[in-house]
């Protein structure tokens, strides 16, 4: 308002207005002011033509039947409720809220959302890393160290088939896989010290086969960037083994000499089962633990069935199918006595004969021409470089990253006609006769 | 004009409603009924829809009444301006959904009134109120209830600050820049009929 006078008289004019009095009358009784105020006053007026309008008895009536059908659908709705809250009550004293229990049941779906994707995800792809984790969880809650190794031993044998399929389809190494492999495989040797000695052999002969299976595929790779992470890993396990051997042999022996672990040959070990499955399941003066022998004289080599394809059969097989020798694989039967094929990659490590098996039995036993091998093992068969024992090679680390070192057990290239050994440090371990087609 | 409605009463009305009385939503729809349809209808204009959205406005308090909570001080005053809150908010989405200004032409009206529903009309014609309905169209929300509180339901200014949480001085401030918008509004569309 301009300035007092005006408001004072507007504000009076409005609430007679508001009492029921017309603009007219208002403005008529104000002096200069009216003019002023004047159209605030009529439009004030105006309103109150509304204020005499109503709701029929019809429109009330059909209100009170819809508000009575409303709230009678309420009240079912809320005596429906409370029956289904009051039916599930929680086994422990804390009562979560609804919005608490929908984050846990959003979350357990998440999990297993994500558990399934990536169980369900093979090598190489993006979730894998998620299954390698997935596959060990259980694994933590184990509560004996017979069933950590056994379990490692488990998962080490699934990666290694994880790696095959992965090598057989792209001829790559899926380090994701490898890295996994041995560090499982490095778990369960550091668990062997709390296994029984009959457990240990069995490990040690469950090592061996992955060894060879890796040999194996080793040599059966094409690609270059594939044969020296594989190559790698044979000699990383082939120590584990090694040393594996080593520890058990001193423990059984008792007073017999420990094995330096600082010794070992060039070429590394090779491993063969080669104890009959004379499982007596008791202790017994020979040391049972010990699998590992030195490469075979040149005359026992043709068990051996995984080896690298001569040159000129390499380079067809490059031509024909370029990322994968297919090596050949035996199975043997269960040892009857004799040692079965040396170097075969007995099946994939899914079909891991574990204890038992076509590798070395558990409480498998030596005949004295044996503990003589084994004792040629132990003054050869440790690896310069080994890592000293109970700290069992590397458990992340892909091999390929790591220089292969004088231990190498395999090499790419295969071995010259008439020598079944490959070379000093040349042949993967079991590797001997060459095999045409690879 | 309805006479004020008293504390005590809408506690115990407001309550028996939030325990599920139907009986108690009538109740409320007989004492606020009126009031919400006419600032429904000074919005709408139209008489049956500020009717069906008056008993929409009480359907929302039936499912919502559990929500609200009594003040202990000036109880009446808090569920009236939560009525007209809920009375603004399903205005705006009438008009969202339907896409329809607040001032329809008389053209567009349907003029066959229903004679079963047909309520009690004082205002003389139809176009006075589309013109008040676009005058009030202009105005903010609060503005809107300050102007449809005093000079419609010719509520008090103390009771109107009551009810918006509000000094007086400031309902005052608001109706008089209320009453100038209004007042242009009208003397344009005066001027252009």
């Amino acid at each position: 308002m301009e300035n007092r006078r005006e408001a004072s008289a507007l504000e009076e004019c409005l609430d007679r207005v508001v009492a029921g009095e017309s603009a007219a009358e208002c403005l008529a009784a104000l002096g200069s002011e009216a003019a002023a105020v004047g159209p605030l006053v009529s439009a004030a007026a105006r309103l109150q033509h509304v204020r005499v309008e109503r709701l029929s008895d019809a429109q009330r009536q059909k209100a009170h039947v819809t508000l009575a059908a409303a709230m009678r659908e309420r009240n079912r709705r809320a005596a429906g409720a409370r029956p289904a809250r009051a039916s599930f009550s929680w086994p422990w004293d804390w009562q979560p809220s609804g919005s608490v229990a929908l984050a846990a049941v959003l979350a357990v779906v998440l999990v297993a959302a994500m558990a399934f994707t990536a169980v369900a995800s093979g090598p190489g792809g993006v979730t894998y890393p998620l299954r390698v984790a997935v596959e060990r969880a259980p694994l933590m809650f184990a509560d004996s160290a017979h069933a950590r190794v056994t379990g490692e031993l488990d998962l080490a044998g699934r990666r290694l088939a994880d790696l095959e399929n992965y090598l057989r389809a792209t001829g790559q190494v899926e380090p994701t896989a490898l890295a996994a492999l041995l560090a499982a495989i490095g778990r369960a040797a550091n668990e062997t010290d709390m296994v029984s000695a009959q457990e240990q052999v069995a490990v040690q002969a469950r090592i061996i086969e992955q060894a060879r299976v890796l040999a194996a595929l080793a040599a059966a790779s094409i690609e270059p960037q594939a044969i020296a992470p594989l190559q790698e890993a044979v000699r990383v396990t082939s120590q584990i083994a090694t040393q594996l051997a080593a520890g058990s042999n001193g423990r059984t022996q008792q007073n017999g000499p420990q094995e330096p672990a600082e010794r070992g040959p060039a070429g590394g070990p090779a491993y063969t089962p080669t104890c009959p499955a004379t499982a007596t399941g008791s202790p017994t003066p020979e040391p049972p633990g010990l699998t590992v022998t030195p490469q075979p004289p040149a005359g026992t080599m043709q068990h051996q069935t995984v080896t690298p394809a001569p040159a000129a059969s390499r380079e067809h097989v490059r031509t024909s199918e370029p990322v994968w020798n297919e090596p050949t694989r035996q199975h043997t039967p269960p040892a009857q006595g004799t040692p079965g094929p040396m170097g075969t990659a007995q099946g994939t490590p899914a079909r891991d004969t574990g204890p038992g098996g076509t590798a070395t039995p558990a409480g498998a036993v030596l005949t004295p021409g044996q503990q003589a091998t084994a004792d040629a093992v132990r003054a050869h068969g440790t690896d310069a470089t080994a890592p000293a024992p109970g700290s069992y090679g590397p458990t992340g680390e892909p091999p390929g990253a790591q220089d292969p070192g004088p231990g190498a057990t395999s090499a790419p290239e295969p071995p010259a006609p008439g020598d079944p050994s490959g070379g000093d440090g040349g042949s993967p371990p079991g590797a001997g006769t060459p095999e045409s087609g690879g | 004009m309805h006479p004020p409605i008293d504390d005590e009463q809408i506690v115990v009305v407001v309550t028996a409603c939030q325990r599920g009385e139907t009986g108690a939503i009538e109740q409320l729809y007989d004492l606020y009924a009126d009031r919400l349809y006419r600032y429904m209808l000074t919005r709408v204009v139209d008489h049956d829809l500020a009717a069906d959205l008056t008993t929409e406005l009480f359907v929302k308090v039936i499912e919502h009444a559990g929500r609200f909570r009594l003040p202990p001080s000036h109880p009446a005053a808090s569920f009236s301006a939560w009525l007209y809150r809920i009375a603004a908010n399903l205005v705006a989405e009438h008009f969202r959904k339907n896409r329809r200004l607040a001032w329809m032409s008389l053209e567009e009206q349907d003029t066959r009134p229903d004679p079963a529903t047909e309520p009690v009309r004082v205002v003389e014609g139809r176009e006075e109120l589309v013109e008040l309905a676009q005058a009030m169209g202009v105005l903010s929300e609060d503005q809107r209830l300050v102007i449809n509180a005093r000079y419609v339901e010719a509520m008090s200014n103390a009771e109107i600050a009551q009810m918006l949480g509000k000094s007086e001085g400031a309902i005052k401030a608001l109706q008089h820049r209320a009453l100038r918008s209004l007042a242009r509004v009208l003397n344009r569309q005066r001027a252009g009929s």
